[in-house]
């Protein structure tokens, strides 16, 4: 059965595509080259951390070879991994960031760049507004990043973070209250 | 035109997200360690070999969360690795030429000097802290390398080491980020 034709990306050539559902790293390689800048962004967004974002980053990529096979060019590819790493973060691997064993290394870690993070904050006049978001509580950077900045609808965020729309509206709410206070200091 | 997704009352808001970016490349090359990832899972696609069971099988993903838990739990004695039955185990002299820790060296050397830069100016606690602690993990990939070595063929094995490279490659990236915002 010929394979259905892909939706044309700008970012990622036809024939690199093909090859690397056929298994060929190197084209893969590519793509992501071709897309890493636009998937750590969203992670960097979705995490607030740059160590977790690179994390999730990579495990966003590892998927998208796993699932290659499964990607028909209905959408670009740039859609598909965004919508892919949207649910590594929030279905699969967040809870097993969270219960991966590693609180020995990673408390004393977080707790110094927790306070660091805090203590730069307010010292710095000229934070941007991705700082601000990065410093918001997870389920409301989250709810603002995939709704105001994506187009994400609550409904579809309260489907994937396991919450109710309500809940996802409040936290929105929180979101830019807390950003509004941050741009009127 | 006003942006439904933005509340009126905020243009300053929607006008800041309408100007951010919509790509920001990594500080470093994520692709070694991508790449390593996906190779490695190429060798444990490979057929099991001999018995009945012949059918493509892969590791239990659970294998590798575990093994991150003995790591940092500083498991010494390594009781835990009798193996289980049911794990497959490659026996393909192709599989285990081609599987290699090489990208993770590579990584782990690189963001070893950029930590050694910047945590010289970190306070003396916070530099045992981290010190200590990459002790730990570099003692348990010590250990898991030594039980590699002694069955070179086990994918369990392989799985366990490549598990210990991704615990201490994950260790320095959050080091080095604690570090930088401290010589900032």
């Amino acid at each position: 059965m010929p394979m259905p034709a892909l939706v044309p990306d700008p970012a990622a050539s036809t024939d690199d595509l093909r090859a690397a559902q056929r298994g060929d790293a190197e084209a893969f390689e590519r793509i992501y080259r071709s897309q890493v800048g636009r998937v750590h962004l969203l992670a960097l967004r979705l995490t607030g951390d740059p160590v977790k974002a690179e994390a999730l980053t990579q495990d966003a990529f590892v998927r998208a070879w796993r699932k290659l096979g499964t990607f028909r060019g209905e959408s670009a590819l740039g859609t598909w991994l965004h919508r892919l790493t949207v649910n590594v973060f929030l279905l699969d691997d967040r809870g097993a960031r969270r219960t991966a064993g590693r609180e020995v290394v990673d408390n004393s870690l977080e707790q110094l760049a927790g306070a660091r993070r805090a203590e730069s904050l307010d010292l710095d006049d000229r934070m941007d507004l991705e700082r601000a978001i990065a410093a918001l509580p997870e389920g409301a950077r989250v709810a603002f990043v995939l709704h105001d900045i994506h187009g994400y609808t609550h409904e579809e965020i309260a489907s994937l973070s396991g919450v109710t729309a309500s809940t996802v509206r409040v936290q929105l709410h929180r979101a830019r209250r807390r950003l509004m206070e941050v741009l009127d200091r | 035109m006003t942006d439904p997704r933005i509340p009126d009352d905020d243009p300053r808001l929607r006008e800041l997200l309408a100007r951010l970016p919509d790509a920001q490349e990594p500080a470093r090359d994520l692709w070694p360690e991508i790449h390593a990832r996906v190779e490695a899972e190429r060798v444990q696609e490979l057929p099991v070999a001999g018995g009945a069971r012949r059918g493509r099988r892969m590791i239990p993903l659970r294998f590798a969360a575990a093994a991150a838990i003995v790591l940092v739990a500083g498991t010494a004695t390594l009781t835990w690795w009798s193996r289980p039955t049911g794990f497959p185990v490659v026996t393909d002299s192709m599989a285990t030429a081609t599987y290699s820790f090489a990208s993770y060296e590579r990584s782990a050397e690189e963001l070893s000097t950029l930590l050694a830069q910047r945590s010289a100016k970190l306070d003396p606690a916070t530099r045992e802290v981290l010190e200590r602690s990459l002790r730990t993990i570099e003692e348990a990939l010590a250990e898991a390398r030594a039980a590699l070595a002694r069955e070179p063929a086990s994918a369990e094995m392989r799985a366990f080491v490549e598990a210990a490279w991704r615990q201490k490659l994950d260790f320095l990236r959050r080091a080095n980020d604690v570090a930088a915002t401290w010589v900032l």
